[in-house]
């Protein structure tokens, strides 16, 4: 059997998956392992399915920008590596990788998930900076959600380095408990439409196939901190509301996923 | 990236294959919704260019500010100091089916589908803009040619 696009199409519509999954399925395992790298401030390992993504966050005082001088900063970039998928190259980021930033970074910054201003140690000064890379292991798929993930994961267990309090140098080697001041955790979930069915988790087979794809971050009371739409279909604002629908249940499904992982 | 996601389903290129449309947009004064101003533009553009179009683009910026609402935010509601959230949507005119869509902010699903509902009626007022912009072009062009 060739597959391809008819293919993963025909089945859509029969609701059914290739891999033998539901259409609001997610792949197995997930797993969430954090502090994988010690030069991190925070770091994880998220895998869903066979797609892997890693992300760390690094913590750096900086002078705060003119306009928002009682406010520290964050900055999310992505990096799809060649080693992950036969579609990436070597370079400068691809649109790829620059949406997969943005969709994650909007996210974050837009629903102040950080509140910037605790971040501020002297107005005009110093303020601590946020930096979280992604980098992609393993493309097999929904790197966007694995990514989004695993940006979140990385804050969450993200922990302030110590501080020297006459000299102010930073000793990135100890750490202190204190974490992040994050207010919000928002977390994005995509949903795909092939062929008229809405399915979440898509292979990279799906990922070639779908018409229409809606990412919806959301916070942990439901609230919708950003939307991003992709592909070339338009849609209705009825399938609008079923995609919000899927993604707001999805996002409550790897939240909890995310609490067990951290609580270990 | 996201309007040529937005154009994209009302272009007809199936009698050019082969070839690209360029659409090039200047922002020489902005007052946020700019990406919105540029589709409904860029769309009116590709008409008066007579490349086949199957439906028109137009494009308004939706959204919610301190639990209003409202259409077509300036920079000062886009910025104000309390929860808003800004929507673009571009809308094809014949389906009524959305083309463009994003969201940074706060809002709940009832108030998204709430200001999709207002995007509706906004960019049915854009549409009779750029209809109008149009007829009136070939309307002046016909004088001169009598």
């Amino acid at each position: 059997m060739i597959i391809n696009k008819e293919t993963i199409a025909q089945l859509a519509k029969e609701n059914r998956r290739l891999d033998g999954r539901t259409l609001n399925e997610f792949r197995q395992p997930i797993i969430i392992q954090t502090d994988i790298s010690w030069t991190a401030e925070g770091s994880v390992r998220v895998q869903i399915g066979e797609t892997v993504v890693m992300a760390g966050v690094k913590l750096s005082l900086e002078k705060p920008y003119n306009d928002t001088s009682d406010e520290g900063g964050i900055m999310i970039n992505a990096e799809l590596s060649p080693l992950s998928s036969r579609e990436f190259e070597v370079g400068p980021p691809g649109i790829k990788a620059v949406e997969l930033a943005r969709v994650v970074d909007r996210g974050i910054r837009e629903s102040k998930a950080i509140d910037l201003k605790a971040l501020c140690i002297e107005p005009g000064v110093k303020a601590w900076f946020v930096t979280v890379d992604i980098v992609s292991i393993n493309d097999a798929g929904n790197l966007l959600d694995t990514a989004g993930l695993a940006a979140l994961a990385a804050l969450k267990s993200a922990r302030f380095p110590m501080v020297d309090p006459e000299t102010g140098a930073i000793d990135y080697k100890q750490k202190t408990d204190k974490p992040l001041p994050l207010t919000k955790e928002p977390l994005p979930i995509t949903v795909y439409q092939i062929n008229g069915s809405l399915l979440v988790d898509p292979s990279q087979e799906e990922e070639n196939a779908y018409e229409a794809r809606l990412t919806v971050a959301s916070d942990s009371d439901g609230t919708i901190s950003a939307l991003q739409k992709g592909g070339v279909a338009p849609l209705s604002i009825e399938q609008i509301g079923n995609m919000v629908d899927l993604a707001l249940e999805k996002a409550s499904f790897l939240r909890k996923e995310l609490t067990k992982a951290l609580k270990k | 990236m996201v309007m040529e996601q937005s154009l994209k389903p009302v272009v007809d290129l199936s009698a050019f294959p082969n070839s690209v449309v360029d659409i090039f947009v200047e922002l020489p004064q902005t007052d946020a919704g700019t990406r919105c101003a540029a589709i409904s533009a860029a769309c009116i553009a590709l008409a008066d260019a007579g490349i086949p179009m199957k439906d028109m683009v137009s494009s308004v910026a939706v959204g919610q500010v301190d639990g209003m609402v409202v259409a077509d935010l300036n920079y000062g509601e886009e910025s104000y100091p309390a929860i808003v959230s800004d929507i673009p949507v571009a809308m094809l005119h014949n389906t009524k089916e959305i083309s463009l869509l994003q969201m940074d902010g706060e809002i709940s699903k009832s108030d998204l589908l709430k200001a999709l509902e207002m995007g509706k009626i906004a960019t049915e007022k854009v549409y009779l803009l750029q209809v109008k912009a149009l007829k009136e072009k070939f309307m002046t062009e016909d004088k001169n040619d009598n």
